[in-house]
């Protein structure tokens, strides 16, 4: 008991300079998980003496009222102690049952609508290429579960601009595509028979059971006449037609998560009023609700737990194609629940694509082949696979062949240790807790040229706002105390709900005494490839020389 | 079929720099590459093979330090396989690489084969989009000493890619294709009959992964009215040096680098230091030359052959890491020597080091000059195209596809040899071609079909499957090919195989045709290589391996220890009858015999007991014994001695004597035959004798019928009687067939009566059990001249055999007693039950 309330003991929560929560732990725990929902917390550094968790925001009113548990795991695989923990954050997700003035009343539920967008658009779009509709050309290849996407076609579906006539979201395919066969299979469900005990007059009586005759027996009377009652009704086995079938339970679910993802976009572009694909949404909800009121299906029940899909969801003409859309509808707004607890990691993955981006468009030479090893639901927050080959980049004049040839990396958390020990980045810069870290390297010399941890977060209050804007330089000047080289640098990204569309980054530099730089970049969450426009974060900390900037391919 | 009805065909051909296709035109197509090509291992289960064509880096395996699919480490292998590296995995039994991503996760594979073929297809999807069918008919260029297992790996390979039309074709054979393209003109010329030759055409490729060498023949060879040149290939006659290129060139890296191995990797196999280095005649290709031409007199010619076992053998890594020191003059020596004075027309060079120039001048003119001396140099066709090496070899393989698909005759080749282990009729295993190899040359690209005669191959009732045992060309060991039957044989049926090969094309297929084909329900049914299992044995094992149906000849051998124990005897046995004191050589004679008939126990304890005495059973001395004049005058004197008709020394001693040196003495053997009639009038000592010297010297077949028919009107043989047939019978290859079955029967009787006779009434099995034994055994020899000797389910087989078994038991009960010596009798009269049975295998050695 007392080496528990010992492990407990030196269990420290601290807040990183940015605001981030994070959990020391001894080094000997090597899993912390959240008691509800049971969920492995992401390691943010593992080191000789300790390891940092991360912890999420939190998901309910509940979890912001009062602590959750955290459950300590050690190697063996066994909890020995567990930890309690107020969750910070803030931020709920926005209630869709709400009207429209009650989402734009106050600037909270603005804040919450910036988010949620950032996520929808980040989780839509991952969906657009693990799922890539009809007009992209091949079918994407899976294995291990894991969809491999190569990086040329993958960042093109990723920021492609599709606003003009309102955003291509999930729904507007599932009103273009699957609105007649969802209305063929509403108007008519297939239907099965059923047998039910009910009273019928004796002479229209086909069939009795066991239950029917045992009625029969205790109703008063020698005849049977007598026994009808003067209703002349007696209990027998009729078969009923009944629409209520497991394939006709995903159909109800299906049609109500449709229109609860209309309404979501009737929200966000219903203003558009002129836009063929809002106006497409617009009537696929009206036939929805339709459908609903007058078809056999209001009667259905839903389904129970995760629907699995039976012989006629994979295998009927109509039904079939529901499935398949239906299964990513589920899978698309559960994602978004639990992106909600995890957000700050999806806004991670959201920069990593972004700062990929710009550094793809500033390549030199031959590209380098990247591809992204997508995961079909986000594991807290990333839908990429640690092992997909997204982060290397050669820039610079000099050929492959030369030894000064340039490469740029990009390096996500959970690599950073494996990095320093390659020799990539400095060992100080591996135990920063930064988020990402972009490094410019001559790797056949082992020479660093720049470096720069990048650290990301929300900036859902204007405390926060002024914590992150401070943290830039807290940060670098904490480096300044160890003994990195000059070259590395610190930035901050921080997701900032109330920049207006169309502002781009909002770009700020500061550099220390010693000269070390320190950045900081508000990134609006109205997303789109205008909106990351970050070459002068590249520029600054000499990751991109100022020439490299108009290689654009 | 109109004009743009036609399948789409093209050849290609894998370089170290790069790849080439080239269009039925002659057109070559580029692939982009940034580096030399390779295939990347799959990093996740189920992904596709990756390669580096095409413009774009991929990190992986490039030796770089980040990210980890990048790096490069002899422990967890790197995910990139070059193509001169797969080239020589495919020659290694097609070997597997392996990459381990990730540690705690099982390691990715890749077979050599595998790499090749997504090369070409990735290659061929470059140009999937405006030639959508340009990958209908792909002929791919392949080393001159593939086998026919690695030619048939690498088909499948390019069939389960969705290449199902895809040939491969010689080295050599494409390279001359080009060569002809370009001096054709030169031949036309000289008319000339259908199959005559015009000459010869020296093919050199330098490649990285082997320098290879071939001479071939262009034969005039005349279709429809049109005369064409064609060339004619041999099976290889020149070895292959391998990896040559390949350690030089990776010398010649480091000599840039000095970062280590991983850099190395990186600028050789990531970067394209390679095309540059040998496009542009820098300092590195100088590197190069005197790497390759370094320590030329660093081995003769003999230690080259014998490193590479004087065979078309892929060598083991140790003898190639002894090739660099080799240097390339004893190789083009031999190259010389196989050209000799064969009618050189023209010399072909391919390769990425063709174009590698030096201060003292090019690679390409030292090795002409030190190979091809003397040829037409106008007649030197050099590839120069870029990627270097590969395009006069894609622009060959071009043309033979294009001919082939409009059924003009390609080139002509060689079928390997494919032998299959069969029984004759006189019962012995014997390899059987399975290809009809008579003509020396055939189509390439044309199925040749044949149905071998004298398989003599049969299922047996209630049989499940056909096996063969197979001796292929490239393999030192044998492989064994089953064909499983949907249901069992009924009854016994003969079979016959039908071959169908396309030479150079991979495993012949061959269907298994019952004489009724209702046995297999009119279904065609064909072996399946793809299950053929190496059974690790050679030739001759597998041989020995069949059962027989008759023991093996068991001649004694000579011993040379022995000889020398006797040498001086004989010598004073001679010096006496040349002095005429014949009385006193008796007691040197008796001490003679017993030292002649005596063993030598050094020959008893090999894994394979011989009976080895002085003199073997043909009468001969051991090769390496010395002063064999005086066994010859030996044997002289005692024959001279012996038509005097004297005394002394009396006539069963010289007889034993001469008996035990299996002599060839004309008067003794004169006498032996005047004697065969009057056997039964002999004296007791004189008859054993006289048997003693039938049994080691009777060798005409006329005798020997004699001396059988002798001892069949001896219903109860002694055991000196039947000591001397078996022995005979062991001895002598053809003497059952002098021995008619019934005589043979009538014997084995006898003896099978005198053995049954000591064991169940004396309770032992001494000399006569152990000779008549012996005699039964031999006997089954006939059945080499009539099968149906002895049938096992005869009377006969089956008394002697259900007695065997009783007295198996019996000496395993210790109820019978075992005399006469240390063999196992038990264990030999169990194989003498096989042989009867006809599953026999291995000697019969009942005597000590």
């Amino acid at each position: 008991m007392e080496a528990v309330d010992s492990i407990a003991a030196a269990c420290r929560l601290r807040r990183l300079p940015t605001g981030l929560l994070v959990l020391w732990t001894p080094p000997d725990i090597q899993r912390c998980s959240l008691r509800t929902p049971r969920t492995d917390l992401p390691v943010l550094i593992r080191t000789q003496q300790s390891v940092a968790f991360e912890l999420p925001a939190p998901g309910k009113q509940r979890e912001m009222d009062g602590d959750v548990l955290i459950d300590l795991w050690n190697g063996d695989g066994h909890i020995v102690a567990e930890f309690p923990v107020r969750l910070i954050g803030g931020l709920l997700r926005p209630t869709w049952d709400a009207t429209d003035d009650d989402l734009e009343s106050n600037e909270e539920n603005r804040v919450e609508l910036g988010v949620e967008r950032l996520l929808g658009y980040h989780i839509e779009r991952i969906n657009e290429i693990v799922y890539p509709s009809g007009s992209r050309g091949r079918r994407p290849k899976r294995a291990e579960g894991l969809t491999i996407a190569p990086w040329p076609e993958s960042r093109r579906t990723y920021w492609e601009r599709d606003d003009e006539d309102g955003p291509l979201r999930l729904i507007v395919r599932i009103a273009e595509e699957c609105a007649e066969t969802l209305g063929r299979v509403c108007t008519s469900p297939r239907k099965a028979l059923r047998r039910v005990r009910q009273k019928e007059r004796f002479n229209r009586v086909q069939q009795m059971d066991d239950a029917c005759v045992r009625w029969l027996i205790r109703q008063p009377g020698k005849t049977i006449i007598e026994k009808a009652g003067p209703r002349r009704e007696v209990m027998c086995v009729v078969r009923l037609e009944s629409a209520d079938t497991p394939e006709n339970r995903v159909v109800r679910d299906f049609v109500e998560r449709s229109i609860r993802e209309c309404t979501l976009y009737l929200r966000s572009n219903g203003h558009r009023r002129q836009s063929k694909r809002v106006q497409s949404v617009r009537k696929f909800r009206v036939k929805l609700i339709g459908w609903m009121r007058h078809s056999d299906l209001q009667y259905v029940p839903l389904p129970t737990g995760i629907p699995t899909p039976n012989y006629v969801l994979q295998f009927d003409d109509r039904y079939s194609v529901i499935w398949l859309w239906y299964d990513r509808l589920r899978r698309q707004q559960i994602g978004a629940e639990g992106a909600w607890r995890w957000r700050r990691r999806m806004l991670v993955e959201y920069c990593r694509l972004a700062l990929a981006e710009r550094l793809s468009i500033c390549e030199s030479h031959y590209g380098v082949r990247q591809q992204l090893f997508l995961r079909t639901d986000a594991d807290r927050g990333w839908f990429l696979d640690p092992r997909s080959e997204l982060g290397l980049w050669q820039v610079g004049k000099h050929e492959m062949r030369s030894s000064q040839a340039e490469f740029v990396y990009l390096l996500n958390s959970d690599e950073l240790a494996d990095a320093s020990a390659a020799g990539l980045i400095h060992a100080e810069l591996a135990s920063s807790c930064a988020d990402l870290v972009l490094v410019r390297v001559r790797p056949l010399e082992r020479i660093v040229v720049s470096a720069v941890a990048i650290y990301v977060d929300y900036a859902v209050d204007t405390d926060s706002r002024n914590l992150l804007q401070k943290a830039a330089e807290a940060l670098a000047v904490s480096f300044d105390r160890t003994n990195m080289p000059g070259q590395n640098s610190v930035a901050i990204m921080m997701g900032d709900p109330l920049l207006a569309p169309g502002m781009g980054c909002q770009i700020s530099t500061k550099t220390t005494s010693s000269g070390r730089i320190a950045i900081n970049v508000a990134l609006p969450l109205s997303p789109g490839s205008d909106a990351i426009d970050l070459d002068p974060l590249l520029k600054a900390t000499g990751i991109i020389a100022p020439l490299e900037m108009g290689a654009a391919r | 079929m109109m004009r743009n009805e036609e399948p789409h065909s093209c050849g290609v051909s894998i370089a170290a720099t790069g790849v080439v296709i080239a269009n039925a035109n002659g057109e070559l197509l580029n692939v982009p590459a940034h580096c030399p090509p390779a295939s990347l291992l799959p990093r996740l289960a189920g992904e596709p093979i990756g390669t580096t064509l095409g413009d774009r880096m991929d990190p992986r395996g490039t030796g770089l330090p980040w990210p980890p699919s990048a790096r490069t480490d002899p422990e967890n292998g790197t995910a990139r396989l070059p193509s001169p590296i797969a080239w020589l995995g495919l020659e290694q039994d097609d070997r597997e690489w392996s990459w381990r991503p990730d540690p705690i996760k099982p390691a990715r594979t890749l077979r050599s084969s595998e790499a090749l073929a997504s090369l070409v297809d990735s290659a061929l999807r470059f140009h999937g989009n405006s030639d959508s069918r340009l990958g209908d008919s792909v002929a791919l260029v392949v080393p001159n000493s593939l086998t026919l297992d690695q030619q048939e790996r690498l088909l499948r390979a390019m069939k389960l890619r969705g290449m199902g039309g895809a040939m491969l074709l010689w080295r050599p054979v494409a390279a001359v294709l080009s060569w002809l393209e370009h001096h054709q003109a030169k031949l036309t010329l000289e008319s000339k009959k259908q199959g005559e030759s015009v000459g010869y055409v020296l093919a050199l490729h330098l490649g990285l992964e082997s320098f290879e060498a071939d001479l071939l023949e262009i034969v005039s060879w005349w279709d429809k009215g049109v005369q064409w040149f064609l060339p004619a290939r041999s099976l290889p006659r020149i070895p292959t040096l391998y990896e040559l290129g390949l350690r030089a060139v990776e010398t010649a890296v480091m000599g840039q680098k000095s970062g280590g191995q991983f850099d190395s990797w990186y600028l050789m196999w990531s970067t394209s230091w390679l095309a540059d280095t040998l496009v542009k005649r820098s300092t590195s290709s100088e590197w190069i030359v005197q790497e390759i031409t370094r320590s030329q007199q660093a081995c003769s010619l003999t230690r080259l052959r014998e490193s590479l076992g004087g065979k078309m053998k892929r060598p083991s890594r140790k003898d190639l890491a002894m090739g660099v020191e080799r240097g390339l003059d004893p190789w083009c020596q031999y190259v010389r020597s196989v050209i000799g004075d064969h009618r050189l027309r023209g010399v072909v060079v391919t390769g990425e080091l063709c174009q590698l120039q030096s201060n003292s001048g090019s690679l390409v003119d030292r090795l002409v000059e030190s190979t091809a001396k003397g040829s037409p140099s106008e007649c030197l066709l050099v590839d120069h195209d870029t990627p270097i090496g590969a395009s006069l070899l894609a622009q060959g393989a071009a043309t033979f596809l294009d001919r082939h698909l409009k059924n003009l005759p390609t080139y002509l080749d060689t079928l390997p040899a494919i032998e299959t282990l069969v029984m004759t009729k006189k019962g012995e295993p014997h390899w059987q071609d399975l290809v009809d190899r008579s003509d020396p040359y055939v189509l390439g690209g044309r199925t040749q079909k044949f149905i071998p005669a004298d398989l003599n191959l049969s299922v047996r009732g209630e049989e499940k499957y056909l096996n063969l045992t197979v001796a292929q060309e490239g393999h030192d060991t044998v492989r064994e090919v089953r064909r499983d039957f949907q249901q069992s044989i009924k009854s016994d049926t003969d079979v016959r195989l039908q071959v169908e090969i396309v030479a150079g094309q991979g495993n012949p297929r061959v269907e298994v045709l019952p004489d009724d084909s209702a046995v297999f329900d009119h279904q065609s049914l064909y072996l399946d290589w793809n299950r053929a299992k190496d059974t690790g044995r050679t030739r001759a094992q597998a041989a020995d391996d069949i059962p027989r149906i008759y023991p093996p000849l068991q001649p004694r051998v000579s011993s040379v220890s022995r000889w020398s124990g006797v040498s001086w005897l004989m010598a004073s046995v001679v010096n006496d009858f040349n002095q005429r004191r014949y009385g006193a050589t008796s007691d040197q004679l008796e001490q003679l015999k017993d030292i002649l008939r005596e063993k030598d126990p050094d020959h008893a304890g090999k894994k394979e007991p011989q009976h080895a005495t002085t003199v073997d059973s043909e009468g001969n001395l051991a090769l390496h014994a010395t002063s064999k004049a005086v066994f010859e005058q030996f044997i002289a004197a005692l024959d001279e001695r012996f038509a005097t008709g004297r005394t002394e020394p009396p006539k069963e001693l010289l007889l034993r004597v001469l008996g035990y040196c299996s002599a060839q003495s004309p008067r003794m053997m004169e006498y032996m035959r005047t004697q065969l009639s009057a056997l039964h009038r002999m004296n007791a000592a004189m008859l054993t004798a006289a048997l003693v010297a039938y049994g080691n010297c009777l060798r005409d077949p006329q005798d020997i019928g004699r001396f059988a028919q002798a001892m069949a009107k001896n219903s109860q043989p002694s055991s000196d009687w039947m000591r001397a047939l078996y022995r005979i019978l062991c001895y002598r290859q053809e003497a059952a067939e002098v021995i008619p079955s019934a005589i043979c029967e009538q014997i084995t009787r006898a003896c099978f009566e005198r053995i049954r006779e000591q064991i169940d009434q004396e309770g032992r099995a001494s000399i006569i059990y152990r000779h008549g034994s012996m005699c039964i055994a031999y006997l089954l020899r006939r059945r080499r001249f009539e099968d149906g000797y002895m049938d096992p389910k005869g009377k006969l087989a089956c008394d002697i055999k259900a007695f065997f078994e009783r007295t198996i038991k019996g000496m395993a009960s210790r109820q019978i007693e075992c005399l006469g010596g240390f063999v196992g009798l038990p264990d030999v009269t169990r194989l003498i039950i096989k042989y009867i049975d006809r599953q026999g295998k291995g000697w019969i050695q009942m005597v000590d």
